[in-house]
């Protein structure tokens, strides 16, 4: 082939590579090699100019030449802005983009390429035509032209240069199809994928707050949450050229249209948002996984079972336990020493049932046995050891050159020593008191200053502890005082001490609740002794150093139970937390009368209803009135003041069920009152009127008065409840029948008629019974 | 904590502590709100008291049975401290 045409045949095949594959296709991922491509073809056009002075070239290789520049051209175009973008941190997306629009922009020159060659053709043709016409004009012009109809216009091309034109008006139209294809991608492109711009976060890794944020209950994770969601509206709401985030959390896919210039705001927000979504998302697995119990221990059924009920009630527990097949499952060890599966829920469940199955068949406690002879303790003692030597339990240890069971060693090493302490009484055993507990202890140094004291030894002298003198030989004044001091001890460590008979009629739920109280309202509450720091659910806290055992223990309980038991089931109770305390503003609050305090209690506890509207001064005042009123005080301005006061208060309590209902209405039962509460002469003809009873002042037994004004339709109840419960009518509110609309106006202006007033002579309960009947006639008045 | 201060718990009300003892080894408290202008009296409650790890408190409501309990108990003591008052 000539080399000439190689050339061509070669620039023709690297356009082709250049439109379909690199332009097309792999554009963004290939830039080095369209850079070598256009290394090279600047390479080869160099050759072709060369060739083109040496050799006379004809019209096509010229154009083909034409044809390469503009290839050349928008090969520059395409390297310099992919380059551009990419370094500016676009995408694949936004380069392929750019790759179309630079096909279009090369497919383009193309086409306007082929036009002017077509062009030429047809200018070359009406030349020739006429030419033609002027040398042979009687020669038929079919025969060396050709007609073409282009843009509606007929046009002659020389026969010569048919094939070559032919050629060129196809490769125009599939230009044109290409363009036209070309417009609609780049059309798609931009609604589809620029507009708005979407970026991919990810996975979103969670950030923890603090380790304090697993403690939370469920409610306060949904809390969490719910702010980090406003957070992001917040963000959402703000102005700015807006972007698409699209991220993974916790598995699931999310997408958020924010302003750009928040990003980095945003992803502060769902990384911390992730460890809330994600911790939400474990529980609620966990809880859908969660192997429901139906098999717990009832430890207030062993107290009314025989040890015979009591093996068999948890061997069935064990065994019902060991046949459910559930899964995921765990390897337990039995009191046979034989491995069960068990469902992992029940784990902690299996440990208490197997543990309370041991102590049952083995412990022996030593408050148990104490009471009884010292032969029959040994006895007890003697039997237990052979019942656990008889035991063949895998896996054993070797004590005392006997096989034991490694579950049971401890409680044989327990009544050896039991044992070995029984045979030596009175010497005291210091290394036998610390494998005992807290209270066992106590109850064995106790019973050795017992057993001193009973010695028959003299002389004696008067020796005091815990408070009590008692007499004692002088030969073991020692050994007291050693008991003395560890007495003293350990009735310290006991108040931290776990009450083991109460924790066994505890749910867990309960138990749970009572390990937290000892931690929180006597270890940490105590301000005795020297004191040790511990770690406590994440928080470092400090308790007294004899509470340690104690606490280590309590705390283990804690972390046991917490996974079995619903925590927010504790929660429920509505908390309220301490932000600030001050001191009292006005000394006023710090007089309140126990009898006021009375009141309130009384008031919220018993009758239900609660205080309102009532100002704290009036509250006072008004109990201090009355009792000044009640004491016949002489001072009556004063007095009249504060019931002027008390009065701006009106009717001041409102009870739940809408009755109106008055504690401490003493002040309107005295003469004073009886003033104040009419604030303008009764008239003759008022005076006249039959009267209608508006109110009843009722004394409770325990001299809190009641008020109850009938205007609403639970007052006859109220006054039947109250006196029911001991209360005796003091004094009756009435007003004349004439003066209704106006008391309607204002309630206080009230007669109150004091009962006994009324009928000095006659008895309060009786006159009580009578105004009573009165009302029950008149069924309610008002 | 004294009796007699103004608490300020998290429901943004303000509080007077006016009782507080010791029962069955957990503290109760009887508060009584406090209106922000010092004065209005809206609501009372009978509380226990946790000590929390930080050295700070909280209150927590209490269930029926115990709420009976406590109030009986205050009110005993309540009518006592009345009649040494009286007698005083």
């Amino acid at each position: 082939m000539d080399p000439m045409e190689k050339t061509i045949a070669d620039i023709e095949q690297m356009i082709e590579d250049y439109r379909d594959n690199v332009l097309q296709e792999k554009y963004a991922n290939s830039f080095q090699k369209l850079q070598e491509k256009s290394e090279e073809l600047k390479k080869r056009f160099q050759e072709l100019l060369e060739m083109q002075k040496t050799n006379n070239m004809g019209n096509l290789s010229w154009k083909i030449f034409r044809k390469f520049q503009k290839t050349m051209s928008s090969f520059k175009k395409l390297v310099f802005f992919a380059n551009r973008y990419i370094r500016k941190g676009g995408n694949k997306v936004q380069a392929e983009h750019i790759a179309l629009q630079n096909k279009y922009i090369h497919n383009y020159v193309m086409f306007e390429e082929i036009k002017k060659q077509i062009d030429f053709y047809i200018e070359n043709g009406k030349e020739v035509e006429k030419e033609f016409r002027e040398k042979t004009p009687y020669e038929d012009i079919q025969k060396s032209f050709s007609k073409f109809y282009i843009n509606e216009e007929q046009v002659l091309i020389p026969k010569q240069n048919v094939a070559i034109f032919e050629k060129l008006v196809k490769m125009r139209l599939d230009m044109q199809k290409v363009l036209e294809n070309t417009v609609k991608q780049l059309k798609e492109y931009q609604e589809k994928n620029i507009e708005p711009e979407t970026e991919d976060l990810g996975i979103i890794f969670p950030s923890i707050e603090d380790s304090k944020s697993f403690l939370l209950s469920d409610k306060e994770i949904d809390k969490k949450i719910d702010v980090y969601r406003n957070q992001i509206q917040d963000l959402q709401g703000k102005k700015g050229k807006q972007k698409t985030y699209q991220f993974k959390m916790a598995n699931e896919s999310y997408q958020y249209v924010i302003p750009i210039a928040y990003k980095g705001e945003f992803i502060n927000i769902i990384s911390n948002m992730s460890f809330y979504v994600s911790l939400k998302n474990l529980r609620e697995n966990a809880k859908k996984n969660e192997v429901k119990k139906e098999v717990s221990l009832d430890s207030s059924l062993l107290k009314t079972m025989n040890s015979y009920q009591i093996k068999t009630y948890l061997e069935t527990l064990l065994i019902r336990m060991e046949s459910d097949k559930r899964k995921p499952s765990i390897e337990v060890l039995n009191h046979n020493g034989q491995r069960k599966e068990i469902p992992l829920a029940y784990y902690n469940e299996y440990q208490k049932v197997l543990v309370t199955l041991i102590e049952n068949i083995y412990m022996v406690h030593y408050e148990d046995i104490m009471m009884y002879p010292v032969e029959k303790q040994k006895n007890i003692l003697e039997e237990t050891i052979t019942k656990i030597e008889s035991i063949q339990m895998e896996p054993t240890m070797t004590i005392n050159g006997k096989e034991i069971s490694k579950l049971l060693a401890p409680y044989y090493v327990k009544v050896l020593d039991m044992l070995k302490q029984l045979s030596n009484p009175n010497q005291i055993d210091f290394n036998y008191a610390e494998t005992l507990n807290s209270k066992e202890r106590l109850l064995y140094f106790t019973d050795m200053v017992g057993k001193i004291c009973r010695m028959d030894l003299q002389p004696k002298l008067s020796f005091e502890i815990l408070g009590e003198k008692i007499e004692v030989p002088v030969s073991h004044l020692y050994e007291l005082n050693k008991c003395k001091e560890q007495i003293e001890q350990l009735m310290e460590e006991i108040q931290y001490a776990i009450d083991e008979d109460k924790v066994s009629n505890l749910s867990d739920i309960q138990q749970y609740e009572y390990y937290r109280r000892i931690i929180q309202q006597k270890m940490i509450a105590s301000k005795k002794g020297p004191r040790i720091e511990v770690e406590y659910f994440g928080y470092q806290i400090s308790i007294p150093q004899k509470a340690f055992e104690s606490f280590q223990e309590c705390y283990k309980r804690m972390t046991l139970l917490k996974d079995s038991i619903d925590l927010t089931a504790i929660e429920e109770k509505k908390k309220f937390n301490v932000k600030k305390v001050r001191k009292p503003l006005k000394d006023k609050i710090k007089t309140m009368s126990a009898k006021t305090k009375l009141k309130i209690v009384s008031g919220i506890a018993s009758i239900g209803f609660k205080l309102s509207k009532l100002s704290f001064a009036a509250a006072e005042t008004f109990a201090r009135a009355g009792e000044k009123i009640q004491e016949k005080s002489e001072d009556v301005s004063i007095t009249s003041e504060k019931i002027n006061f008390c009065s701006q208060f009106g009717a001041v309590v409102i009870p739940i069920q809408n009755a109106h209902v008055t504690p401490a209405q003493n002040t309107l039962v005295s003469n004073e009152s009886e003033n104040l509460s009419k604030p303008y002469p009764l008239s003759e003809s008022y005076q006249k009127s039959p009267c209608t009873i508006v109110k009843i002042n009722i004394q409770m037994p325990d001299k809190s008065l009641f008020s109850v004004t009938y205007d609403m339709d639970y007052a006859q109840a109220y006054v039947d409840e109250l006196l029911n419960n001991g209360g005796v009518i003091e004094s009756v509110g009435v007003v004349p029948e004439l003066a209704e609309e106006s008391y309607k106006e204002n309630p206080q202006e009230t007669f109150n008629i004091r009962l006994n007033q009324l009928n000095p002579a006659g008895n309060n309960t009786l006159l009580a019974q009578e105004v009573r009947e009165k009302i029950k006639e008149n069924g309610v008045i008002r | 904590m004294e009796l007699y201060d103004i608490l300020t718990l998290d429901d943004d009300k303000d509080y007077a502590l006016l009782k507080m003892e010791k029962i069955k080894e957990e503290t109760y408290c009887l508060l009584v709100e406090v209106d922000k202008d010092e004065n209005p009296l809206e609501n009372s409650l009978i509380l226990r008291r946790i000590a929390l790890p930080d050295d700070t408190y909280e209150f927590e409501e209490l269930n029926e049975e115990e709420y009976s309990m406590v109030s009986e108990i205050f009110q005993e003591q309540l009518m006592n401290e009345i009649e040494e008052e009286e007698a005083a």
